[in-house]
């Protein structure tokens, strides 16, 4: 059959180009362990610059756990907020230096500058037993937006601070805010976040590899010899496809290995996460068709390539959540724009195995997704390539 | 019609062109090109670099699509499948570039290209095995092709064209840049092949296209210029042989006096810088008068030579230029 001889020549010639094979294979598990290097182990601990102006007078008789000034009661109760695992939650310093404080956070030393006023301990000592309004008094957040760190600190920070007030001041609300964590989120450390991306990242990889394997044949003139021959477009870009999906589930299990020997912690079963790498590397090696459609060499894939490459890793969340901008909805379901690409939704099925522990009935939607556009995706690579370098002239 | 096709017969025909026209963009790579390739014959296809010979070949291949005209190509009177399906089944094409995959072993890029052509593997091994042993590479079977020399990616290069024994084998320049140890290797394998098979040449190189075509089509421009045997585009430019005398360099204006005397001594006159070629009947005899004549007008002399005529005379006498121009 051509088809395999065509997907047993590609192999071997993979096989015996070994510093593509180890880059393709060795990028993403190395990124691994120098992020594991970075991050280590621990679960991310927030830095938290505590500027304590309050005047500490006495607590007005009434108020619950009165001996002991609010102001110090509030950093304690923050030193001593921790994870399920005990680990701090905050690495707290306390200064007087307002500005260095605030130059600290711009430098990302820190995460949340909080500014407890002169009148802390007062107003709470005057404010009635409901709760009611001291009035004039703030506990001050200072951070950086911009800083995705500083969005989580200060939702802990506000969390503690109106579970600390309701204590003190005696109050309790008639509906309770009570927070659960999806997964296993909670315990997870910062190293762990970044392994999906990096999962993906092994998959998106062989964009270029795709690409290089069929374009490499139109480069050498090889391209000839097969145009003549009774070899179909199809068999041969379908043997060229299978040989870069056997190598990215490869990487992406390797990569998975990697993760999970310094201790990253698959909620799902890692079939899901291989059948899930699959499918969507059929789709990056059909992008990967349609890029080698407009090149005429491996120098070109490289250039040209980039486009692609960063478009999907930029625009399917693989790097960071992208705006949604909404094209319409099926079955209740919103469809974004971000959703034409095929790895958008590997995002969303990876996301939910390792996280969640997904089967993949629940991840129905996505690898839906992920073969509709893999077929259409596949079909105009196809259409591209025979157009450009495989049909008569 | 062109001189090639006067003797033929529709049994005999491996190839027809007709009105072969390729453009690109302003330029016109093929002009109304016919001719008649007969079956078991080496045809050669002889013309400068950028001639349209590749470019004929590509269309003739079907690599390529005429703008207008067309290419029939017969079935083989053995009345094969092979012959009667797509025309380019039966054609093994070498192509002017080395294409050869780089990082599989001789033995086995054979072996894979017979499979594209959906033979078996142990037969496509033993063909493979047989042409690795008819161009002397036998003993790189099991080396990568980017490990052989250029002349052994060349010879690679044209077996490459035969594992699924085609009827026609087209060799688009087959010995650029190939050592004389390699040139006569590949010039004998040409003609065992053509002994079985219809074999069409394209070269710049005359004394290779004398040497193994049987017809010669000459090509410039585009357009076909003639095409007979060898001996019959010889024998157009006149009888004998050729005397060629070289003169030394700034004596235009002596030259261009004594042009019309030296032609009175020859059939055929050419002159390239500052090289006069006499197409004489008997050169021998003709050259004492000559040799008077440029005493007479003074014209000092760098060589004289009495040779055989060429293709290359044949090229100048049509173009006014020489092949390599």
């Amino acid at each position: 059959m051509r088809f395999l001889s065509v997907l047993r020549k590609t192999l071997v010639e993979t096989v015996r180009d070994w510093k593509v094979l180890l880059l393709l294979l060795l990028l993403a598990p190395a990124f691994i362990f120098v992020l594991y290097g970075f991050y280590g182990r621990d679960v991310t601990t927030y830095g938290v610059i505590v500027r304590n102006g309050d005047r500490e007078v006495e607590p007005a008789a009434g108020t619950a756990g009165a001996d002991e000034p609010a102001g110090r009661r509030l950093i304690r109760t923050i030193v001593d907020t921790k994870y399920p695992d005990g680990t701090a939650m905050f690495r707290l310093t306390e200064t007087n230096d307002l500005e260095a404080a605030k130059k600290k956070i711009r430098d990302r030393d820190a995460q949340v500058l909080l500014i407890i006023p002169e009148t802390f301990s007062k107003a709470l000592g005057t404010a009635d037993a409901q709760g009611g309004p001291a009035g004039g008094t703030a506990l001050t957040f200072y951070g950086d937006v911009t800083n995705a760190k500083y969005i989580v600190a200060a939702a802990f920070l506000n969390a503690i601070l109106s579970g600390f007030l309701d204590e003190v001041q005696g109050v309790r609300r008639p509906v309770a805010i009570r927070e659960e964590m999806a997964g296993n989120m909670a315990s997870r450390t910062e190293f762990e976040f970044y392994v999906p991306g990096l999962l993906v990242f092994a998959v998106i990889m062989i964009l270029f590899t795709a690409a290089i394997a069929a374009v490499k044949e139109a480069d050498k003139g090889t391209i000839r010899r097969l145009q003549m021959s009774k070899l179909r477009t199809a068999e041969f870009l379908g043997a060229v496809s299978l040989v870069q999906v056997l190598l990215s589930v490869a990487a992406l299990l390797l990569t998975l290995l990697c993760a999970i020997t310094v201790g990253y912690r698959v909620a799902g079963s890692v079939v899901n996460v291989l059948v899930v790498g699959a499918l969507s590397s059929f789709s990056i090696t059909a992008i990967g068709l349609m890029t080698a459609a407009f090149c005429r060499n491996a120098g070109d894939v490289m250039t040209i390539g980039n486009f692609p490459f960063f478009i999907i890793m930029f625009c399917s969340g693989v790097m960071f959540p992208m705006p949604a901008v909404r094209l319409f909805a099926i079955g209740g379901r919103i469809i974004q724009l971000t959703d034409v690409l095929p790895p958008a939704h590997s995002v969303s099925a990876l996301n939910k195995v390792l996280n969640y522990g997904a089967g993949l009935t629940e991840l129905r939607f996505e690898l839906g997704a992920i073969i509709v556009l893999t077929i259409l995706y596949f079909a105009a690579g196809v259409w591209l390539f025979h157009r450009r370098h495989m049909r008569l002239r | 019609m062109n001189a090639g096709t006067k003797e033929c017969t529709a049994d005999g025909i491996a190839i027809e062109v007709r009105g072969l026209t390729k453009r690109f963009g302003s330029i016109t790579a093929v002009d109304n090109l016919c001719l008649e390739i007969r079956r078991g014959e080496v045809f050669g296809f002889l013309g400068p670099n950028g001639a349209g010979k590749t470019t004929a070949i590509n269309m003739i291949c079907g690599l390529l699509r005429p703008d207008a005209g067309r290419v029939v190509i017969h079935p083989s009177t053995d009345g094969s499948k092979e012959a009667a399906g797509d025309p380019r089944r039966t054609i093994g094409l070498c192509p002017q570039a080395i294409c050869v995959w780089e990082s599989l072993t001789c033995l086995e890029q054979l072996e894979f290209m017979g499979r594209m052509y959906d033979v078996g593997r142990r037969e496509a091994r033993a063909r493979g095995l047989a042409l690795l042993e008819t161009l002397g590479l036998a003993e790189k079977k099991n080396k990568l092709a980017k490990t052989l020399s250029g002349g052994m990616q060349r010879r690679l290069n044209i077996i490459l064209a035969l594992v699924h024994e085609p009827a026609i084998l087209i060799l688009d320049e087959p010995q650029a840049g190939l050592d004389p140890q390699s040139r006569v290797l590949v010039r004998e394998f040409i003609r065992n092949v053509a002994r079985l098979k219809t074999v069409i040449l394209t070269t710049h190189e005359m004394d290779e296209a004398e040497r193994l075509s049987e017809r010669v089509a000459i090509i410039d421009r585009g357009r076909l210029l003639v095409c007979d045997t060898p001996e019959n585009l010889k024998g157009r430019i006149g009888e004998g042989e050729v005397l060629e005398i070289t003169f030394a360099e700034g004596q235009g204006a002596q030259l261009e006096a004594a042009l019309p005397e030296l032609r009175a001594n020859a059939d055929n006159v050419q002159v390239k810088g500052e090289v006069v070629s006499f197409v004489c009947r008997d050169a021998a005899a003709v050259f004492p008068a000559v040799a008077g004549l440029l005493k007479v007008k003074d014209l000092r002399v760098v060589d004289i030579k009495i040779r055989q005529k060429t293709l290359e005379d044949v090229f100048i006498h049509y173009t006014g230029r020489g092949l390599r121009e």
